[in-house]
């Protein structure tokens, strides 16, 4: 039987998407995979600009990334760790993985390794308009959904066929 | 499909190519034309950033000989301009006390007598990136502090965005750098930035200790008000800060005895400054920091090697680029067209036009990179000192330079706040509803200041 993969980041950590996963995996009796990404594309943002708008040089940036993604890392082991025990609370079968990279080539190398049947994501509250000119990671993702996914956000759970 | 960077490029390109095709209004030359085209494009690629600043500025420069605005020769000597190699060497000693680590041992000593309390050590993030700053760039203070900011955070077990001191922790270090940042030559790059486009065209300057008295004022009551700020809007959940004073601990025990590099580094500076408080009138700020620039390398503080690892040298190509293109919008006439066509019907009192500059450039800021506010507002603003307020030419670089400094509420609007935002332990919320406070009582006392303590020094 397939996993079922809920993916948190730093920046998309919507309590909702937890609880979702962790019922679905109990009524569906499938084991769960927890995946948190240490998502590159926030990190290079704010090195860009301590480069283009500081002036200041690629140690610095380089030193600062580096601060974030550990920061991002430790972040990621303890969220991950409360989901395991709830999972476990319920008789779950949980795994948990930390990547760092970007988001979505991230879950697609994550689709390619392990049988994933369905994929959770989280996202912020953020206009439509602001996605399609800012660009928004989960839309990229159901750009080409490997598997039927799933978006929570703080109103609603939207499903996208794969 | 086009990104949105691509489409601001389009943008920027078909605003040049709309100006420069118009037909030339009435009392402004073929030229001045020219120059408002740069204008609109640098206004647009600047806010938006869809390329970096510096490449901005070198499109600039390249397009005024171009477009007929300047000769070649004139525009790229403006790179020679002395402000540019002030900044170059104050990059370079910022650089110098970054790679010995002087920077950090400052911090953490200042830290250090700070740990007592939640509170005491909010006080001590505000005040160590406060007075850092003087010294160097802010956003390089916030580069070697937010490290030591988030193993403390991490180290009080504090959730990231819903942790009240998680969200004052970073916001603290974000605004004492940008408070701090206003108050000396050192702290930003805008402000000799300003005195160069201030040289260029008055061939007057305001020298390092003029800058600080004049300023000083502001940054003081600004540091307290943070503080009330930060106490009021994000109260402590936390009573306890021993985690926080065994990683400071920690830190000093790690960084060991002072080096000898590190007291090279601290005895070149400390001569640096003296000098640029008591000799920049007879030698130059640039002179003076290239000089102790040159300082480090002689006496082997810092290798060519570590001034690339620390310094950008877009910097160079930003400054130059700016400083050219304000040259060119005075001497071709396109500044003097601007503010006569749209604001000669008014007349303005000179605190009128410190308050609607310093507005003008307060709002600026938060979209837009500190530099680009002084390069685009301040040659607009010296035209307006000619509709006879009469305002002063160094009360307006001021109204310039020191609310764009003071950046409070968007990542956008200074690294600071974009490095303190990078750890994600506040939301853009948090910063935009107490930054827009902070930004109301910014320009306030920076106008109070102007108004009450400036007569005494003759610049208002």
């Amino acid at each position: 039987m397939g996993y079922l993969m809920l993916v948190l980041s730093p920046t998309r950590d919507n309590p909702k998407s937890v609880d979702l996963a962790l019922s679905l995996a109990k009524k569906t009796q499938r084991p769960m995979l927890a995946v948190f990404i240490a998502d590159l594309r926030l990190t290079e943002s704010i090195s860009g600009k301590v480069v283009d708008i500081g002036f200041l040089g690629d140690s610095v940036s380089t030193h600062i990334e580096e601060a974030v993604l550990k920061d991002y890392e430790a972040r990621g082991r303890a969220e991950l760790d409360e989901v395991r025990s709830k999972a476990g609370a319920l008789g779950i079968d949980c795994e948990t993985m930390i990547r760092r990279g970007y988001y979505v080539e991230e879950i697609l190398k994550i689709t390619r390794e392990r049988e994933i049947e369905d994929i959770i994501v989280s996202r912020d509250n953020r206009s439509n308009l602001s996605r399609k000119f800012l660009g928004s990671a989960v839309n990229d993702l159901l750009e080409q959904p490997p598997c039927p996914v799933m978006v929570v956000d703080d109103s609603s759970v939207e499903s996208h066929d794969g | 499909m086009f990104n949105i960077k691509t489409l601001l490029l389009i943008l920027a390109v078909l605003v040049i190519l709309f100006i420069l095709f118009s037909p030339t209004p009435e009392g402004l030359t073929r030229q001045g034309q020219s120059a408002l085209a740069i204008l609109a494009m640098c206004f647009i690629l600047w806010t938006t950033a869809a390329i970096p600043l510096s490449v901005t500025s070198l499109v600039a420069i390249a397009l005024l000989p171009l477009l007929g605005v300047m000769g070649e020769g004139e525009a790229f000597s403006l790179f020679g301009n002395r402000a540019v190699f002030f900044i170059l060497g104050a990059f370079i000693l910022a650089g110098g006390m970054m790679a010995s680590g002087l920077s950090s041992r400052m911090a953490l000593i200042f830290l250090g007598r700070f740990e007592k309390s939640p509170k005491w050590l909010l006080s001590g993030i505000i005040l160590s990136c406060a007075f850092m700053a003087f010294w160097m760039p802010a956003h390089a203070v916030a580069a070697f502090m937010f490290p030591i900011v988030l193993e403390i955070a991490r180290a009080l077990n504090l959730r990231p965005r819903e942790s009240n001191y998680g969200k004052a922790l970073f916001l603290s270090m974000a605004w004492g750098c940008v408070v701090g940042g206003v108050a000396t030559l050192l702290g930003g790059a805008r402000n000799a930035l300003a005195i160069g486009i201030l040289s260029e065209k008055y061939g007057m300057t305001i020298s390092f200790s003029d800058w600080f008295l004049a300023v000083f004022p502001v940054t003081f009551i600004l540091v307290f008000v943070v503080h009330l700020v930060v106490f009021r809007f994000f109260k402590s959940e936390i009573t306890d800060v021993k985690p926080a004073r065994e990683v400071l601990e920690r830190k000093v025990r790690e960084l060991g005895r002072m080096s000898t590099t590190e007291k090279k580094v601290l005895v070149v500076m400390l001569i640096t400054v003296a000098f640029w408080v008591f000799l920049s009138d007879r030698l130059g700020l640039a002179t003076i920091a290239i000089l102790g620039a040159a300082a480090l390398f002689i006496i082997h503080a810092m290798t060519w090697h570590d001034v690339e690892k620390y310094v950008n040298w877009g910097v160079i190509l930003m400054y130059g680029g700016a400083i050219a293109l304000a040259t060119a919008l005075e001497s071709t006439g396109a500044a003097k067209w601007l503010v006569t066509t749209f604001l000669a019907s008014h007349q303005f009192s000179p605190f009128a036009l410190l308050a609607i500059i310093g507005f003008i450039s307060i709002v600026l800021t938060e979209a837009m990179s500190n530099a680009a506010v002084v390069a685009l507002v301040l040659p607009i603003a010296f035209e307006l000192l000619e509709t006879g307020s009469g305002l002063s030419p160094v009360a307006t670089v001021f109204a310039v330079a020191v609310p764009a400094g003071l950046a409070f509420t968007l990542p956008i609007g200074t690294p600071p706040n974009a490095i303190a935002y990078s750890a994600r332990y506040h939301r853009l919320r948090d910063s935009l509803r107490v930054g827009i406070i902070l930004n109301i009582v910014a320009l306030l006392t920076f106008l109070l200041v102007a108004r009450f303590y400036w007569p005494h020094l003759g610049i208002f």
